[in-house]
């Protein structure tokens, strides 16, 4: 074997080896996040594993299909688990190699995309009005929530005059900062104002306050959840784990694509390590932050989605000014 | 806000540390009713009658109070000779078997656990579906109450859901009048298996104060399999909490470990 | 038995017809397929048959990437027809719109492979006259001929424009003829224009052949002539024919015309960002499926701008030549992509419009359980005219936002301020197209059926499901070679002075120094495999799944009626657009109730086409207020008619002396 084949396979490897982890991590990164959101609120809150007895107990129970559904009910759990865990084997997370290529990350937002067009199909499948409904809402915040996502991500690349590689992004980064001596470029204005920017459009991809409220019980009320209604047992467990897992991709991007602070740029196990327990700390500290935001603000009635995402957007093209001028 | 969030990390937590502790409820709540079959003998027929759900009955010349009927109103304390029923403030009060609930003075067998491949399969997440047969909106509030932070149902892995289909089981409430009948036998047929049905006061068990009226079919068992009956008008949120970890086995096994993590 | 034999021979007609056309454009996507490749020409080719060409014709890179759409799709289209034309009643007869539509693939040929200006133009009026007979085909409804009417008008008026641009481009000549009309001589020519003239030659270009190409707000004839027409001219006038219409513009303005300005890559940017956003937003508001996907074409064109005026602007910043090549490539690739998926979606349509005879989205429902292959079909469409990975519509959309990003890079001032505005736009349209194919697929394909029809759709025959699964495929195979597609546009830019700098090491990732990696061909391996391996896992539950009534909340069945509607489901947008769509709805007691108690209501709601209000109404009411001014001034005779006729002419001459 010629040593980029050989490269390439150890690339593969590493992010299959990544999307495994990411994909297993998720619910505790969930967990987490309701466990912080609990003790703000004085109360215990569900254990930090619930999320995987949840789904293992789905994986138990019995499937139902509603009568109207087509092969697209079905499809829809598997093709979105498959997109999120392919996303998370390519997002930023604790390793940048130049020779991985690992792919870039407009390309992790249009596979999360391709699953999300899946899962609103299957909210028209089963002919319900809730899931009608789900799935109308959760265009609309797509709509509005993709324009940011790119702007932010287009605004680091422009910014480090890279690409939007992760490899690119992680290691311009990394080369700014030695450069000028100082950590300090990682804590520009245009990369906290585009962080800022993404991490609004985090909040509604993964359908969370103010955009939506993940714990509502309400049909009238949801967004996301909406759409699933209809499902139980293992497709259940599967659409579950599939937005975990998003969400995860998505707060990955913030941590270790805005901020690729202690990104791995070798394979050494002690480096890995290293990056490793940032990227744990850096995660700990985004759900820790989600769960301030869902204590502090009130799910805003849908009709005024677009005017957050509105402001995300302006936050973003902020960003864009704010990389020339400083 | 910053200092709303820094008074209630000063505060700490303010969940009951129920069941590790038993809870500290009124002595005025009316709870477990005794029966002290020796205060019968001077005839306790005459305050039978006064029971507004029939719930209390003589049998082979035995004192019985039927819990799954019993609104807890306190009238046959004052009717009955004294001593006869006694309301104790203990608030553990659910049962797996109909049966059961009907008190002849011996110990109130108590809910145990589910069993098996039910028990393996919900013993640690237990999501349900609320249904209101008809109900008055007492229950369904000290089921409401549930998930506010001194119960916390959260960190027992159970969750009210929206869709039964997401569901384990259904929570019933209420008489089940004819209007809801329907829409009960549904919703548990949207439930995937396993599952179960728990019914939530006077009402779900037996129809509670409408029993036999003609529009109300007389609580959940008519219309489905029931698994546990948790009595009151309305029970205390407590007794309701109780009688869940029961059902998932939370309950005798009082490991710490298990119950809050 | 007369009959009989009439009915044979006419179907023998058909089918001959179509496997002939199968051939020919089997031979005109080879002779494309070896021009962008570079290859010698094969022995027979569209314009040449061994050495000898056909005077004032050839094919170059760019006539070759849409001559190669023509192929890719004017295949399954042969082969979609004769069971169409077999099953429809009124209208053209087979035989003759058979007849009629080699003539039509022909004319496309003649416009995409002329090196002569004149040759173009006969070609492209033949083009029109040819598409305009096939837009009636099927039938002389009042709303078909006023559909084809606008066509021709618009057409008429837009090759005016052209035309005059052409020719101010040959007025350099001293003399007129044949060869100084020739390509190779009006690109001598147009090296000399002054910058004012070249401005005139360009926006008349653009405007004038961009009425072909379907560009805002030029685009109200495509609305209303793809509904009216059968659909497989449908697929032909979006696939290729509204191509032309970007290849002539390219052609004149970037081609004839060069050195073009840096300001005109500009305007195309713009005239791309507001084509696709109008395109796409007009098409969520869309119940007919066929005036969706027409809105949509008129999206695509936008798309296909933006790439090709980035390539302009970006080919004449230093250090930027390969982005400037991707974004052009981009752009060229999305032609053919467009063309496929665009053809597939209106193949489909047909299909379903064969079988229920209704185009309203609301009357649609649950077909996908009914007619499985054209649905899967129309699926595969709409995940790649939606941009989802790893299909053709992807790899064309991801290569042109990739180019923008890079472009904000780029030392001139315009480019880097736009740069934003361009990513944000195209993500957006890309968002809204995405959210506009959920409600296309969903609201016909899945769920209850609204109506009676919609319960009794059948799958149709086996060479339009055929002609449909090719285009799916196509579409599967586009994506996951389109690392290979690109470098091969990449080459159309030739003939435009934007050299093809694109070059990638593997025909499947796409990678590069100043480009983003992905590779549509890992994306789709990972997302099958792991797919397949979930499947697999989970097939005990999905065989033992329990089928239930969907959850009602407890109601007694589910109706038809509570499923969401299309315009429903698009409400959200409505509103956050209401500036532009201004809707409004009316509400009131349907007929034959009585006032108090009202059991049935009628709404309606509507938006307010403001093209249509605000342009075209006042400017067709000025040219009838001219018209009756002039009538009552002019027609008393013939002879004053000739008189004023001889005077203008006069004039004419004494200007050109």
């Amino acid at each position: 074997m010629s040593d980029s084949t050989l490269e390439s396979v150890r690339g593969a490897l590493i992010a299959a080896l990544q999307g495994i982890v990411l994909v297993a991590l998720a619910p505790l990164l969930n967990g987490l996040i309701r466990k912080v959101k609990a003790r703000l609120q004085r109360r215990i809150g569900p254990p930090l594993l619930q999320h995987y007895r949840d789904v293992a107990k789905l994986f138990r129970k019995e499937s139902i299909r509603p009568s109207p559904a087509s092969w697209i009910f079905d499809a829809a759990p598997i093709v979105s688990f498959a997109t999120a865990s392919v996303a998370a084997a390519l997002t930023p997370a604790i390793c940048a190699l130049p020779a991985t290529g690992q792919g870039d990350v407009v390309t992790v937002i249009y596979l999360l995309a391709l699953g999300r067009f899946f899962v609103i199909l299957a909210g028209l499948d089963a002919a319900s009005s809730f899931g009608g409904l789900g799935s109308s809402r959760d265009a609309a915040v797509s709509v509005f929530a993709e324009p940011v996502a790119m702007l932010s991500l287009a605004v680091v690349a422009a910014a480090l005059r890279t690409t939007t590689d992760v490899s690119g992004i992680s290691l311009a980064s990394t080369d700014a900062a030695v450069a000028s001596g100082t950590s300090l470029g990682l804590l520009a204005p245009w990369r906290l104002l585009a962080a800022l920017a993404f991490f609004i459009v985090v909040l509604a991809e993964c359908a969370r306050v103010p955009f939506d409220n993940p714990a509502t019980h309400l049909e009238l009320t949801m967004v996301h959840e909406a759409m699933l209604l209809e499902y139980s047992g293992p497709s259940l467990a599967l659409v579950t784990l599939a937005s975990l897992a998003k969400q995860l991709v998505l707060l990955s991007i913030v941590a270790s694509g805005f901020f690729p602070v202690g990104v791995a740029t070798s394979l050494q196990p002690a480096a890995l390590l290293v990056a490793g327990a940032v990227f744990v700390a850096k995660l700990a500290g985004l759900a820790v932050l989600i769960a301030i935001v869902e204590s502090a603000i009130a799910k805003v009635r849908f009709l005024r989605v677009p005017d957050y995402l509105g402001v995300a957007f302006g936050i973003a093209l902020l960003a864009y000014v704010a990389r020339e001028a400083f | 806000m910053l200092k709303v969030f820094l008074e209630r990390l000063r505060q700490g937590y303010r969940t009951s540390a129920y069941p590790l502790e038993e809870p500290k409820l009124p002595d005025r709540l009316r709870g477990l009713p005794v029966i002290d079959q020796a205060k019968c003998a001077s005839g306790c027929e005459a305050g039978i009658e006064s029971c507004p759900t029939s719930a209390l009955g003589m049998k082979d010349g035995k004192l019985e109070l039927d819990l799954g009927r019993c609104l807890f109103c306190g009238e046959c304390e004052r009717t009955l000779p004294d001593g006869a029923v006694r309301f104790t403030p203990d608030h553990k009060l659910s049962a797996r078997r109909r049966e059961d609930l009907v008190l002849r003075g011996q110990e109130l067998a108590l809910a145990g656990a589910l069993e098996g491949e039910m028990h393996r399969v919900l013993g640690r997440s237990l999501k349900l579906r609320q249904v209101s047969a008809g109900g008055c909106n007492a229950c369904e509030a000290d089921v409401n109450v549930l998930t506010t932070i001194v119960f916390d149902l959260g960190r027992f892995g159970i969750q009210i859901v929206a869709s039964p289909r997401h569901a384990d089981g259904i929570l019933v409430t209420g008489p089940v009048t004819e209007n809801m009948k329907l829409a009960l036998e549904k919703t548990y047929a949207a439930v995937p298996s396993p599952k179960v049905v728990i019914a939530v006061g006077a009402c779900a068990i037996s129809g509670g104060p409408y029993i036999g009226h003609p529009e109300v079919h007389g609580g959940a068992p008519s219309v489905v399999p029931v698994d546990l009956f948790i009595p009151g008008c309305p029970p205390h949120p407590m007794t309701i909490l109780d009688g869940l970890l029961r059902l998932m086995g939370k309950i005798e096994r009082k490991r710490a470990a298990e119950v809050v993590e | 038995m007369s009959a009989l034999l009439r009915r044979a021979w006419a179907r023998g007609a058909v089918v001959s017809s179509a496997i002939l056309q199968v051939i020919a454009l089997a031979v005109a996507g080879t002779d494309g397929a070896f021009c962008l490749a570079g290859y010698d020409a094969p022995p027979i080719g569209i314009a040449h048959v061994g050495a000898t060409r056909i005077p004032g014709m050839g094919l170059d890179p760019l006539g070759a990437v849409v001559a190669f759409a023509l192929a890719l799709i004017g295949i399954p289209i042969a082969i979609y027809t004769p069971a169409y034309l077999a099953g429809r009643h009124g209208g053209l007869s087979g035989p003759v719109q058979q007849a009629l539509l080699p003539l039509l693939l022909g004319t496309i040929l003649a416009v995409v492979t002329a090196q002569n200006a004149l040759v173009l133009l006969v070609g492209w009026e033949l083009m029109t006259a040819f598409a305009t007979f096939l837009v009636l085909a099927d039938g002389h409804q009042d709303e078909v001929r006023r559909a084809a009417i606008l066509y021709v008008v618009m057409s008429h008026v837009g090759t005016l424009l052209g035309m005059v641009a052409v020719l101010i481009i040959a007025s350099g000549s001293p003399v007129l003829s044949f060869d100084s009309l020739d390509f190779e001589s009006l690109r001598i020519l147009g090296r000399d224009m002054g910058a004012g003239t070249r401005a005139a030659v360009l926006v008349l270009a653009l405007v004038g052949f961009g009425t072909k190409a379907g560009i805002v707000p030029l685009h109200v004839w495509l609305p209303e002539a793809h509904p009216a027409a059968p659909s497989h001219i449908s697929a032909l006038l979006s696939g290729v024919i509204v191509k032309c219409g970007i290849y002539v513009v390219a052609r004149v303005a970037l081609d004839l015309a060069r050195p073009v300005p840096f300001w005109f890559g500009i305007v195309l940017l713009g005239v791309g960002l507001s084509s696709a956003l109008l395109g796409v937003l007009y098409a969520l508001m869309e119940h007919d499926l066929k005036r969706l996907l027409a809105f949509h074409t008129v999206e695509n064109v936008g798309i296909i701008f933006m790439g090709i005026g980035l390539g302009v602007a970006l080919s004449q910043t230093r250090g930027l030549e390969s982005v400037a090549s991707l974004a052009l490539a981009a752009g060229l690739f999305h032609i053919i992509n467009h063309a496929v998926f665009k053809a597939l979606l209106f193949l489909c349509a047909g299909s379903v419009h064969a079988t229920i005879h209704d185009r309203n989205l609301e009357e649609m429902g649950g077909l996908l359980r009914k007619m499985p292959w054209t649905g899967t079909c129309f699926l595969v469409g709409a995940l790649a005219i939606s941009g989802m990975p790893p299909l053709n519509g992807f790899a064309s959309e991801w290569s042109l936002l990739q180019a923008l990003i890079a472009s904000a890079q780029s030392s001139e001032g315009w480019i880097r301020r736009l740069a934003p505005l361009l990513v944000a736009g195209l993500a957006l349209t890309g968002a809204l197209a995405a959210a506009c194919f959920v409600k296309a697929f969903g609201i016909p394909f899945l769920g209850l059926p609204r109506s009676e029809h919609a319960r009794h759709a059948r799958e149709v025959s086996l060479g339009p499901r055929a002609a449909q699964a090719l285009l799916a495929l196509a579409c599967f195979v586009l994506g996951v070679l389109s690392p290979l597609a690109l470098m091969l546009c990449a080459r159309g830019g030739e003939p435009l002075g934007i050299l093809p700098y694109l070059t990638f090491d593997s025909p499947f990732i796409i990678s590069g120094s100043k480009i983003a990696t992905t590779s549509p061909f890992v994306l789709a391996a990972a997302v099958t495999a792991i797919s397949l391996a979930v499947a697999i896992a989970t097939r005990g539950s999905r065989a033992r799944a329990r089928v239930a009534e969907p959850w009602v909340c407890g109601l007694e069945r589910v109706q038809p009626r509570m499923q969401y509607t299309a315009s429903a489901f698009t409400k959200a947008i409505r509103l956050v657009f209401r500036n532009l769509f201004r809707p409004s709805r009316e509400v009131e007691p349907a007929e034959g109730t009585p006032p108090y108690y009202v059991r049935r209501w009628r709404t309606q709601g509507m938006i307010l086409p403001v093209f249509e209000r605000y342009l075209y109404d006042p400017l067709v009411s000025a040219v009838r207020r001219i018209a009756a001014l002039m009538d009552g001034w002019a027609s008393p005779s013939t002879e004053v008619g000739l008189f004023l006729t001889l005077v203008a002419f006069c004039v004419a001459l004494w200007w050109a002396l």
